[in-house]
């Protein structure tokens, strides 16, 4: 985002059409230079968020501030009008204006500050340039690709230095195909901060290594990564630890919130840290090869545990009996699963 | 399905509706260029038929008053037809369901009903006019003047601008207007930058067709402008018999062509305004709820400009029509208890070609409707998935009924009616009004009929293409059975459109071929005023029925 040293921030944000609740409560600070990405499933909430960022959706209450200046006030009853809030959106649909050329579209930004003429045709051609659409300037939306009309987007709500560019799935046209799996491997890439999004409230918010190492939910430990789920009993609760036992199986690992002997939990680890041992040992479980996988630089097995099936990387020893070591400090014990919703696992 | 597949029934399809097209057409031209009528011996060819009416002073004065007519009624509909269209799709509006529903009746009542509603209502011996006198001493309104005729046929024309302008604000994604927001337009701003511009093009569409409707406006100038002698060019060609005594066909036939010379291009350029508006269409993306626009305290001041137009368009011309029907006659001074009588519907009972004229009515509407969807069908299938050029050809040929007035093409098929051995027989058979108004209404019903069949996606025929069906059986089972609520639907909007034609039955009527239409038009002429108010109210009561039909089953009013 740019020079401009103010923070956008969100608080207690809630917003519910008719009787159905999308935002309960989110809280959220922007900080400036910072790229902070928002994920969550379809109907987390992500859009209505930005939507009422941008002020394109009414809250019910909360706060939203960038610097001195505040967008939304629940409780003093302050609400900017969007033209007013001086944002930069992207929206997923481009939302061009499909009676303007590439450089009319990118300039009315500009023009409604009323910049003089000469002003306004050196900045639409930097931003332009900048994206790479220079020699499209004259053209209108429906001569262009998809991906053309998206930088088109990108370079009407950047063109006028806005404090906060809000992009709505600026991922979705890159690959139609991309699935939200992989769009949070690019987020994690990309991005200074995460947002992580479910059902109207932030999850958890961090890093991507605090994301994806220290999940403090299993929502969040699922969400990113691939991972092994070993859903059991506490057997046993030790500073910290705790001990899972299943069908046949007892490994130790690491408690993440409150877990009394005797709850139902799930243990979470991910793909990459499970091990194929070369025998018995701590934390390892026997289990039967049922296939693998070739996957060029590595090859992937999946194996049998009773009724559960385990997944890990490596390559197996002969016959189709092997141990698998899940390290104490790698596997996550969550307390009380959570049904997970299909379309992001 | 293959792009030029040939098939013998889709020739066949092809080949008639050209021939009932072209036949007519044809022979106008032709007839135009004759200097007597064509089944007189001595006709030569030449020019002597335009040379005729370029001459009359009439010819000019009725061709710059359709002009101004025309003109005027796109003055007052566009601006009101764009508002109507706003209140409904972008505010808060109340009763915003009802008022839909009754801003498209003028759109399915007779010209000609609504024409001599506003005479019994309006005229300088009408009832709201004698109510007026009885306030303010005098009537402050003339009906018979040519802004009166411009202002009526406006507001009787608010409804097609609205249709296309709601249409077009529906369409328009809320998103391109929110980006506006965003990038710091205030309302306003939005409005005229972004909403404003991106329906240009649907009202644009609307002004040319509420022009071309005006040019070839028959009804209310044939009865709004007879009083003070105002001729427009539909009804100059009216009158021509009369002028001269004798049936001047080739005359006719030269007005005939200089109509055809005016409304073929507005017809081309809607066609053009209506692919090029295709670039307009806004991007995809997720649909959004449209938010509305409060009005708050203004939603009063709209909702009685709304009412005001509801009542002069509606009320005022079928209240009168219904208390006439009930009248024995009416003027000042009258009493209205001591007029009211049954015997207009007595006298229509009476005659026994009053009586034929609704039946025929009830008959053209109903099966005679069915079968113009069987056959708009016919040629609807014939194009369908065809990329070849027999659907290029299609495309444009049913277009050109629609630059053929009514009366026009009445007159056309009277004369084919008249000469064309094997069809003459059929001359005094309601058959020759059915096949006019068939082929007068083609270019409509296509619009029905590609629209149902537009609701099918193409994998559903193709799938069953790859399991195995042949075109035929694809057809019998999978594109019919899908569009038969469309067809249904179709079949009750063509029968209100059938029994409200008037125009086209004029030239056509005759013993056996009347129709309640054609019938108000020549009782209008011999001043049957009584039998005029009961037919007309049968007119309204009949379209009624269609319309109550149509809204217990949803059936969308407009194509």
């Amino acid at each position: 985002m740019n020079k401009s040293a103010n923070k956008l921030v969100v608080e207690g944000l809630y917003l519910q059409y008719g009787d159905n609740p999308i935002l309960k409560g989110v809280s959220l600070t922007l900080n400036p230079g910072e790229v902070v990405a928002l994920l969550g499933a379809s109907g987390s909430g992500k859009t209505t968020l930005l939507r009422a960022v941008a002020g394109l959706e009414q809250p019910n209450e909360g706060r939203i501030a960038i610097g001195a200046t505040v967008l939304y006030d629940g409780a003093a009853k302050v609400e900017l009008p969007v033209e007013k809030r001086n944002l930069g959106l992207v929206f997923q649909s481009y939302a061009l204006w499909p009676h303007r050329t590439v450089f009319e579209n990118v300039a009315y930004g500009l023009r409604l500050r009323s910049k003089d003429a000469g002003d306004v045709e050196r900045r639409v051609h930097e931003a332009l340039t900048n994206l790479g659409l220079s020699a499209l300037s004259q053209r209108l939306p429906h001569q262009l690709s998809g991906g053309q009309q998206q930088r088109v987007a990108i370079a009407r709500a950047l063109v006028y230095n806005p404090p906060v560019v809000l992009m709505d799935e600026p991922l979705s046209n890159l690959d139609a195909k991309l699935r939200e799996e992989a769009r949070a491997w690019l987020a994690m890439a990309m991005s200074d901060r995460i947002l992580l999004l479910n059902y109207g409230r932030i999850e958890q918010q961090g890093t991507p290594e605090e994301m994806y190492d220290r999940p403090q939910t299993q929502f969040s430990a699922e969400f990113m990564g691939s991972n092994n789920q070993l859903p059991g009993k506490v057997a046993q609760v030790v500073d910290g630890r705790a001990m899972l036992e299943g069908d046949g199986w007892r490994l130790w690992g690491t408690a993440r919130g409150n877990l009394k002997t005797g709850d139902v939990a799930t243990g979470v680890i991910r793909l990459e840290r499970t091990r194929i041992a070369n025998g018995e040992g701590d934390n390892r479980v026997r289990t039967e090869l049922i296939t693998d996988m070739f996957l060029g630089d590595r090859r992937e097995n999946l194996f049998q545990l009773g009724a559960l099936r385990l997944r890990c990387y490596g390559k197996t020893t002969n016959g189709t009996t092997c141990w698998l070591e899940l390290p104490q400090e790698h596997l996550w014990i969550f307390a009380r699963p959570q049904e997970l919703r299909s379309d992001h696992v | 399905m293959t792009a030029r597949s040939f098939s013998i029934p889709r020739t066949a399809v092809v080949a008639v509706t050209a021939v009932v097209i072209f036949l007519p057409l044809g022979l106008i031209f032709w007839q135009s260029f004759l200097n007597a009528p064509f089944f007189n011996p001595e006709h030569r060819v030449g020019l002597a038929a335009y040379a005729f009416i370029f001459e009359d002073a009439d010819f000019w004065t009725a061709f710059l008053n359709s002009i101004l007519i025309a003109a005027g009624m796109v003055i007052i509909a566009l601006p009101l037809g764009a508002a109507l269209a706003f209140l409904l799709t972008r505010t808060d509006l109340p009763a915003q369901r009802s008022i839909e529903v009754l801003v498209l009746i003028p759109v399915f009542v007779s010209p000609m009903v609504l024409a001599f509603g506003y005479v019994v209502s309006m005229g300088p011996v009408g009832f709201y006019s004698l109510l007026a006198k009885d306030l303010v001493g005098d009537v402050p309104w003339n009906v018979y003047s040519l802004a009166s005729i411009a202002v009526i046929a406006g507001l009787t024309h608010v409804p097609h601008v609205y249709l296309y302008s709601s249409a077009a604000l529906k369409s328009l994604g809320s998103d391109v207007e929110e980006a506006a927001r965003v990038v710091g337009a205030n309302p306003l701003q939005v409005a005229m930058n972004v909403s404003l511009p991106m329906t240009m093009p649907a009202l644009f569409y609307a002004a040319v067709l509420v022009f071309f409707l005006g040019f070839e406006l028959f009804g209310l100038p044939l009865v709004l402008g007879d009083p003070e002698g105002r001729l427009v060019l539909s009804t100059y060609l009216y009158k021509l018999t009369n002028k001269l005594g004798t049936p001047s066909y080739h005359l006719m036939a030269a007005v005939a062509v200089c109509i055809v010379a005016v409304t073929f291009p507005l017809v081309l350029l809607q066609r053009w305004l209506l692919k090029s508006a295709g670039k307009y269409v806004s991007v995809k993306g997720k649909a959004t709820r449209q938010k509305l626009l409060p009005l708050g305290g203004w939603k009063w001041v709209a909702l009685s400009i709304v009412a005001l137009w509801l009542i002069f368009t509606i009320v005022v011309p079928i209240s009168g029509i219904a208390l006439r029907a009930f009248v024995e006659q009416w003027g000042e001074g009258i009493n209205l208890a001591d007029v009211v009588t049954l015997d207009n519907f007595r006298g229509v009972s009476d005659q026994s070609d009053q009586v034929r004229a609704i039946i025929n009515t009830l008959l053209i509407g109903t099966i005679g409707g069915g079968l113009a969807v069987a056959c708009y069908t016919a040629i609807g299938l014939a194009g369908h998935r065809q990329r070849g050029g027999v659907a290029r050809i299609l495309d444009y040929i049913v277009l050109i009924p629609r630059a053929i007035p009514g009366l026009l093409a009445g007159l056309a098929f009277l004369w084919i009616f008249l000469f064309v051995p094997f069809v003459k027989e059929l001359r005094n058979s309601i058959f020759s009004v059915w096949l006019a108004y068939s082929v007068v209404w083609l270019a409509y019903g296509m619009r029905l009929i590609s629209s149902a069949l537009l609701q099918i996606g193409p994998e559903l025929e193709e799938s069953a293409r790859t399991v195995g069906a042949s075109n035929a059986r694809v057809l019998k089972d999978v594109t019919l059975p899908l569009i038969r609520f469309g067809l249904l639907a179709s079949w009750l909007l063509v029968f209100m459109i059938f029994e409200r034609e008037y125009s086209t039955g004029v030239y056509l009527l005759g013993q056996g071929t009347e129709v309640i239409g054609s019938m108000l038009v020549s009782l209008w002429g011999a001043g049957a005023i009584d039998q005029v108010a009961a037919l007309s109210l049968i007119n309204i009561a009949l379209v009624a029925v269609g319309l109550a039909v149509a809204l217990r089953f949803g059936v969308r009013l407009h194509e």
